[in-house]
Order: structure tokens, then C-alpha cells, then sequence
């Protein structure tokens, strides 16, 4: 294992009450994005159709990518493009929801022990979506190489490899985000099932679950966690720890080869805690993933609520249902705020890959200036990938990209630290990004 | 729908709020012990140099923002600092326009000529005394003799900077004890004398982590290491290395003269070798150069070799494509 560098942040440090979620009624409307960083699926649904929740709306071909399932019955009403959080407008369907709360399972094959294919499947099926971004699917991440499709094997040699390393993360992504903290200690029934399913499936030599150290767990956790076999990693508390080019290194004592390479390259299979608890109640209780957990964060007040909702309910519609909802924020991020994306609407779907959303008073903006780069090395000091991110800003704000390219640009994971340390508060993340995507233009171009 | 009103940006949403104004002031507060040991040993004329050295520095760059715009900027306190460090490295002795002419060419020279913060390749203080050591070295090196206000005695080892006396005969040097040089009961330039006030202000550097003990302890570590070597080679010419690493500039130097953002190295190696560098050229220049001090050179050669320096990357966390 190495350390890691990094950011000790106050917000990871803070530990959260056992707050559980708050379960809000179904919502009158749901919008289901069909297209994902991995690809999209198509419709299977058309405008005026009837759907019951838990029935397909899209699914792939190659059943590679997951289906989309509906989260409430109702009415299909229209397939449009529609704003997505990340500011991209994504085909999405819209159902009119008719209020019923009655979810349809996937089919169970029985009581008795359920073989690893069959489980893959299901998991595969149940529709699951993470917050991370991932090269591969969670189903093509998570089979041991006896069950990865010969298929895909020429295009993902890392799949032959066993898995060495299974790391179940129970680290919140980012300062001020609380949500997978708050998972452990609300569904912890769920986590501990899925740990024989994952271990089944994976046939993993290790099997991590990685807290921060002194994280608040439920009683006797520890024990029950070694008694599955499993064990129970404690981390600093550093942020980006908990995103996979930071905590694979860390477990694995390996380097991924790019920062969007997949764990598996280095045998490693990552999820994080969340996500267990899906794969969990897809496969005990035949629940398919309609549901997504959103923690509202104001810090402002100091307030934090964990929600449960149907995938797709809309930002605004969630702030309806909620008694004491955020007022006048100038802000509203959805994702956290290291890592989100600023928003200037509310009719934001929230799907399973949303986390988190965080509204901001006008006191608590933040206002990066032009300012030129003092050299003061705060940056380099902190960079978790090892950059000189200073260097970089400057050769991304002269337009020299393919300098930029060469220092390692495209190793920044955009964690925002050296916007965050940066004290003559250059926009960091943003020259960046500017240079990333200068340098994909031209590459498209040629 | 009415649209709220938000505010859009690019992630992160959120700064530590430790800006380069909170900085400077606080690297500037850092220079309390050394002024207030510049008042003990040399009077209240320390402390009017410092004021006269960092008021025109304040005035300068006021006006080249009125004039040019940014980069200069009065607020954020780097200015002040310039001021400041350039008073350190003055002695009580010199007229009052001296600091002013020296202030005066540090900001435009030193450091706007070349572009302002972070564009100055060479320490911006080291330019405006290099300038004054150039045109006026007999006014810079007349020495005033140290004068403690009250607990200790004025010293009668040193009526001449220990570095002189040290060219000029290396035996009268042998029998000083070490803490005259630590405490700084010697002759000299009015912020460099005390050692034990620069450590306490660089301690408070390296606790707030405005530098990182990289630059400071290779710079004095690889001086008093081939102080050493020269030093068992022959003590007879030349002097031990701790009478070196206490005397002069070599402390305030490896402090807070070397460290000066944007003209020192950023990355880990980076720095550590440019503290060797540093180190070994100020004993280099020290023993067998004209200069009786060799710090401000040895910076100053540095700071050009820091672009070169600053290509030693740290290892990027993957492997490369
Ligand atoms: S955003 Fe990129 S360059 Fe900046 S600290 Fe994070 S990884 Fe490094
Ligand atoms: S933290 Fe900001 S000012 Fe300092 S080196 Fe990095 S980019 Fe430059």
C-alpha cells in the first residue's frame, strides 16, 4: 500500500448522525435519460403506452449497455431530448406517473442457491447505474473470467485476468457528501448480503470494504464483515482517495496506465457501497433499480437530508415534496461540490448516477479571477496524479495544448484540488478542461 | 417558467478562501521577530528603514497600477514584502534614500519589467540590493556594531561582520562562542544577524506551509556539508562549518530570500536541488570569491537555473501512454 497524496478537506473529517433516508411519495412525472457515458439503449416504449414500474423502457441490443426500467406506472407521454445534469441534452422518456407505489420484480429462479451466471444476469438486468464513471459496465466489471463473454475478450484483454483485489467503497466521493456514509449505517442488512453474491460472482482473493478511519459504522460491523470473509480497510482521510485513481494505487500498490482505465487492468474490481446494496436487493428480493438516494446539502444551515426517490423524479418536483426546502439559493450543484455540475434550471432529472445536490448562498460563492500563476507550488503540492497542474493552466491559457498533452494533461482527473489550494483562485479545472477539449477537437479534425 | 437565478460555473464550486493577499501578510508576519531583533541589536533606525523600504515599496507599485493596471496590485501585499526583505538585508547605517532608491528598483525592475508576480524569473528583493551593492558598496558595507537594548552585553568579539573578520583572519574567528552568532550579537545587516528570530519566523513559514522544509534545510544542510569537507581538508584556511551556516545571510537567505514565489522550483527534487545549489555556491563564493557573502549570489544564479530545475516532474500517478 502507498499514501497517497492529496487533501485532508474539513467535510470529510465532519462524521454524519445516522440520519436513514426519507422516503418521498411517487412523483407525478419521471424523466429516464436513454444515453450514458458507456453508450445508449434504445426505446421499447412508445408515446401513450401504458408501464408499470419495473417494466422495460430501453434496453441494448447487445445487452451490454443496462436497461432502462420505469421507476413509477403510468403513462408514456413523450421520447424528447432533455437537459441532463451535466449540461448535455440526452433522448429521454417521460412518464406520467398514476400514483401506484407497486413495483414488478424481476423473476426469481427459486429459493435454494442461485448459480453466479444467473446472478450476473440479474444484475445485469436490474438496470443499476453508478455514480463513478467506469469504463466497462458493472456487469462485464464484475465476472470472473470464466464468465466474461468470449466476445468481449479482444477488445478488453484485462478480463482474462482474475480478480485479485474485489473493493467495495464505503468512502463518500468528495468533501461535504455524505451519502455512501449514510448508506452503510441505514441499509447495512443490504451491504453485508451483497458481499457473498460479490465474492460469489468475482471469485476474488480479497475482498476489501474501505471506510475512512473512524467512520461512524453500525454496531459490531467489523466483526460481521470478517465473518463473510471479507475485511474491513480504514483509509485516511484524504480526498481524492475515494475515486478509483486514487484508491486502486492505494489497495492494489499498482498504478492504473491511464486514469480512465479500469481496475480490472490491475485485477482489481471496484463498486461502491450503494451499488452493492442494488446488486443486493436486485438479487434477494428481485428489486429492480428504480430508486436512487439524493442527499440535499445546504451548507448554509448546516443541513443535510437524505432522500429517497424514484430515478428521474425532477430536481424541482423533489423540492416540492420537501417540507423545508432550500430557499433562494445562488447556487445549485448537482454532483457535489468538488466534482458537480452548476445548474441553472430545476427541471433536472435526477437518475442513480446523481449523488448528491448542493445549494449554495450567495456568501459561499466562489470566484475564480484571471489572475497569472504566481508559481508558488500549492498546486503541485496537492495534485493527486502527480502533475504540475500551474504548468499546465498556463500552457492550456497560451494555447500551447500539445505542450500541455505531453506534461500529462490528459492524466488530470478533474478533481478540482488546485482550484481548491490555488490562492491566486485561478479557474484551474476550467483552463484545463479547455485544453482537453481543444486537444479532442483536433484529433477529431485529423 | 421562470427561470431561478443561479449562478453557472465550471466545477470545483468551492475554495480553501487562502488567497495570495493572506499569504504575503502572513509571510510578512513572519518578519516580526526578525524586525523586532533588528530593533535590539541596532535601534530604532532598523525599524525606519524597514519602514521607508517597504512604504516606497507600497507607493511604487501603487502607482504602476494606477498607471498599468494588473498585474500590480497594492492589495495583495507582495509588494509589502518585497519592501520589507529588501529593509532586512540593509544595514542601519545607510542614508534614508538608500532604501527608497532600493525599493524603487526592485518593483519596477525586479519585478514588473519582467512582467510582475509570477513572471519575474529572478528574486525581486536580490535585483533591487544587487543594484545598490553595485553603485553604492561602500555606503551597503559600512557596518554598524551590534548593541543589544538590554539582557545581553555588547559583544567584543567582532567589530567587523563575522564573514569579514573571517577573510581577513580566520584565528580571531575560532574562539567566538557559537551562541554569539546565534543570537546575533554581531555586526551586520539589520534582519540577517539573528538567527534564533529567523527561525522562529521560519518556523511559522513551514507551520502554515506558505514553503516546505525542502528548499531551507538542503540549502543550509549542503553548505555546512561542504563547509565540512573544506574544513577537514584544512582547518587552517578554512572555517568550520557551523561558524558558516550561523554567519551572514545564510539563514534569512535559505528562509526567506530563496523561497520567494515564482523564482524557486516547485517540484520536490526540484527544490532540494536547488537548496544544494545554493548551499554549495554561497560557501563557494564565500571562500574563494571577491564577495564576502555569497547568499544573494548563489539565489540569484539559482533562480535561473529554476526553469531547468522545474522539469524534474514528479512522477505522474500512471504510467506513461
Ligand atoms: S484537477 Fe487535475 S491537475 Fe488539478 S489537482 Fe486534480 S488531477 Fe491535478
Ligand atoms: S497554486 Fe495557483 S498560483 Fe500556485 S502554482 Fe498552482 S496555479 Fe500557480
Amino acid at each position: 500500500m502507498k499514501t497517497i497524496r492529496g487533501l485532508r478537506v474539513p467535510g470529510l473529517q465532519d462524521d454524519v448522525s445516522p440520519a436513514g433516508f426519507r422516503h418521498l411519495p411517487v412523483p407525478e412525472r419521471v424523466v429516464l435519460p436513454l444515453e450514458f457515458s458507456l453508450g445508449k439503449v434504445n426505446p421499447v416504449v412508445e408515446p401513450g403506452q401504458q408501464i408499470r414500474a419495473g417494466e422495460y423502457v430501453g434496453r441494448d441490443e447487445n445487452q451490454m449497455i443496462p436497461p432502462v426500467r420505469a421507476s413509477v406506472s403510468g403513462v408514456v407521454t413523450e421520447i424528447t431530448p432533455w437537459p441532463s445534469a451535466d449540461g448535455q441534452k440526452l433522448l429521454s422518456v417521460v412518464i406520467e406517473a398514476n400514483g401506484d407505489e407497486e413495483v414488478v420484480r424481476l423473476p426469481l429462479n427459486g429459493n435454494g442457491e442461485s448459480k453466479p451466471e444467473s446472478l450476473l444476469r440479474r444484475i445485469a438486468e436490474a438496470g443499476i447505474r453508478e455514480v463513478d464513471a467506469y469504463a466497462w459496465p458493472l456487469a462485464v466489471r464484475l465476472a470472473q473470467p470464466s464468465l466474461t463473454p468470449p466476445i468481449l475478450l479482444p477488445f478488453a484483454p484485462a478480463l482474462r485476468k482474475p480478480v485479485r483485489y474485489l473493493i467495495i467503497n464505503g468512502m463518500d466521493r468528495q468533501p461535504g457528501v455524505s451519502v455512501r456514509r449514510n448508506a452503510i449505517l441505514a441499509e447495512e442488512k443490504e451491504l453485508l448480503e451483497s458481499v457473498p453474491l460479490l465474492k460469489q460472482i468475482t471469485a476474488a482473493e480479497t475482498t476489501l470494504i474501505t471506510i475512512y478511519k473512524d467512520q461512524k459504522l453500525p454496531a459490531d460491523f467489523e466483526r460481521k464483515v470478517s465473518s463473510l470473509g471479507a475485511e474491513l480497510l480504514k483509509c485516511p482521510r484524504t480526498y481524492p482517495l475515494a475515486l478509483k485513481q486514487g484508491l486502486i494505487p492505494y489497495v492494489t500498490g499498482e498504478k492504473l496506465p491511464g486514469p480512465n482505465d479500469d481496475a480490472r487492468s490491475v485485477g482489481a474490481v471496484m463498486l461502491d457501497v450503494t451499488t452493492a446494496q442494488r446488486i443486493a436487493a436486485a438479487c434477494k428480493e428481485g428489486y429492480p433499480a428504480v430508486e436512487t438516494s439524493v442527499e440535499i446539502i445546504e451548507p448554509a444551515r448546516g443541513a443535510t437530508t437524505h432522500v429517497k426517490v424514484r430515478e428521474g423524479t425532477l430536481l424541482e418536483d423533489l423540492l416540492a415534496q420537501l417540507p423545508d426546502r432550500p430557499q433562494n439559493p445562488a447556487k445549485t450543484i448537482i454532483g457535489g461540490p468538488f466534482l458537480g455540475y452548476a445548474q441553472y434550471q430545476f427541471r433536472i432529472p435526477l437518475t442513480q448516477q446523481t449523488d448528491s445536490v448542493v445549494f449554495q448562498s450567495k456568501d459561499e460563492l466562489t470566484h475564480f479571477v484571471n489572475a497569472p500563476c504566481m508559481n508558488c507550488g500549492f498546486c503541485v503540492r496537492h495534485c493527486p496524479m502527480g502533475l504540475m497542474p500551474g504548468d499546465l493552466s498556463r500552457l492550456c491559457e497560451y494555447g500551447h495544448f500539445e505542450a500541455a498533452e505531453k506534461a500529462g494533461l490528459f492524466h488530470c482527473i478533474e478533481c478540482g484540488i488546485c482550484s481548491y489550494v490555488c490562492p491566486a483562485q485561478r479557474p484551474m479545472v476550467q483552463l484545463l478542461r479547455f485544453g482537453k477539449s481543444e486537444m479532442l477537437a483536433v484529433q477529431e479534425a485529423s | 417558467m421562470k427561470h431561478p437565478e443561479l449562478t453557472v460555473s465550471v466545477s470545483p464550486h468551492i475554495h480553501s478562501g487562502y488567497t495570495v493577499a493572506r499569504m504575503m501578510y502572513e509571510n510578512a508576519g513572519a518578519l516580526i521577530p526578525v524586525a523586532l531583533a533588528g530593533w535590539f541589536f541596532f535601534g530604532w533606525p532598523a525599524l525606519k528603514i524597514l519602514a521607508l523600504s517597504a512604504g516606497t515599496a507600497l507607493l511604487v507599485e501603487w502607482g504602476w497600477e494606477k498607471l498599468f493596471g494588473p498585474p500590480a496590485n497594492i492589495r495583495d501585499g507582495s509588494a509589502l514584502l518585497t519592501g520589507l526583505l529588501l529593509g532586512c538585508i540593509l544595514t542601519t547605517e545607510v542614508p534614508w534614500w538608500i532604501p527608497i532608491l532600493g525599493s524603487l528598483v526592485a518593483i519596477t525592475v525586479g519585478r514588473h519589467a519582467f512582467g510582475g508576480m509570477g513572471n519575474h524569473p529572478f528574486s525581486s528583493v536580490l535585483v533591487g540590493w544587487a543594484f545598490l551593492e553595485i553603485s553604492y558598496k561602500e555606503i551597503l558595507e559600512t557596518y554598524p556594531l551590534a548593541e543589544p537594548r538590554f539582557l545581553l552585553e555588547a559583544s567584543e568579539f567582532f567589530s567587523d561582520p563575522p564573514l569579514i573578520a573571517m577573510k581577513d583572519d580566520l584565528e580571531s574567528i575560532l574562539e567566538v562562542p557559537w551562541s554569539e552568532l546565534f543570537f546575533g550579537n554581531v555586526p551586520g545587516t539589520l534582519g540577517t544577524v539573528c538567527v534564533l528570530a529567523i527561525l522562529l519566523g521560519g518556523a511559522y513559514l513551514l507551520y502554515r506551509r506558505i514553503i516546505t522544509w525542502h528548499i531551507p534545510l538542503s540549502f543550509i544542510f549542503s553548505a555546512w556539508l561542504f563547509a565540512l569537507i573544506m574544513w577537514q581538508v584544512d582547518p587552517e584556511v578554512y572555517a568550520p562549518p557551523t561558524f558558516h551556516i550561523l554567519s551572514g545571510w545564510m539563514m534569512f537567505g535559505a528562509f526567506f530570500l530563496a523561497t520567494e514565489k515564482g523564482t524557486a522550483p516547485v517540484t520536490p527534487l526540484g527544490m532540494i536541488f536547488y537548496g544544494i545549489g545554493c548551499g554549495v555556491l554561497t560557501i563557494i563564493i564565500r571562500t574563494w570569491g571577491i564577495y564576502t557573502e555569497g547568499v544573494p549570489f548563489a539565489i540569484l544564479l539559482m533562480n535561473g537555473a529554476t526553469p531547468l530545475l522545474d522539469r524534474i516532474k514528479p512522477g505522474t500517478a500512471g504510467r506513461s501512454r
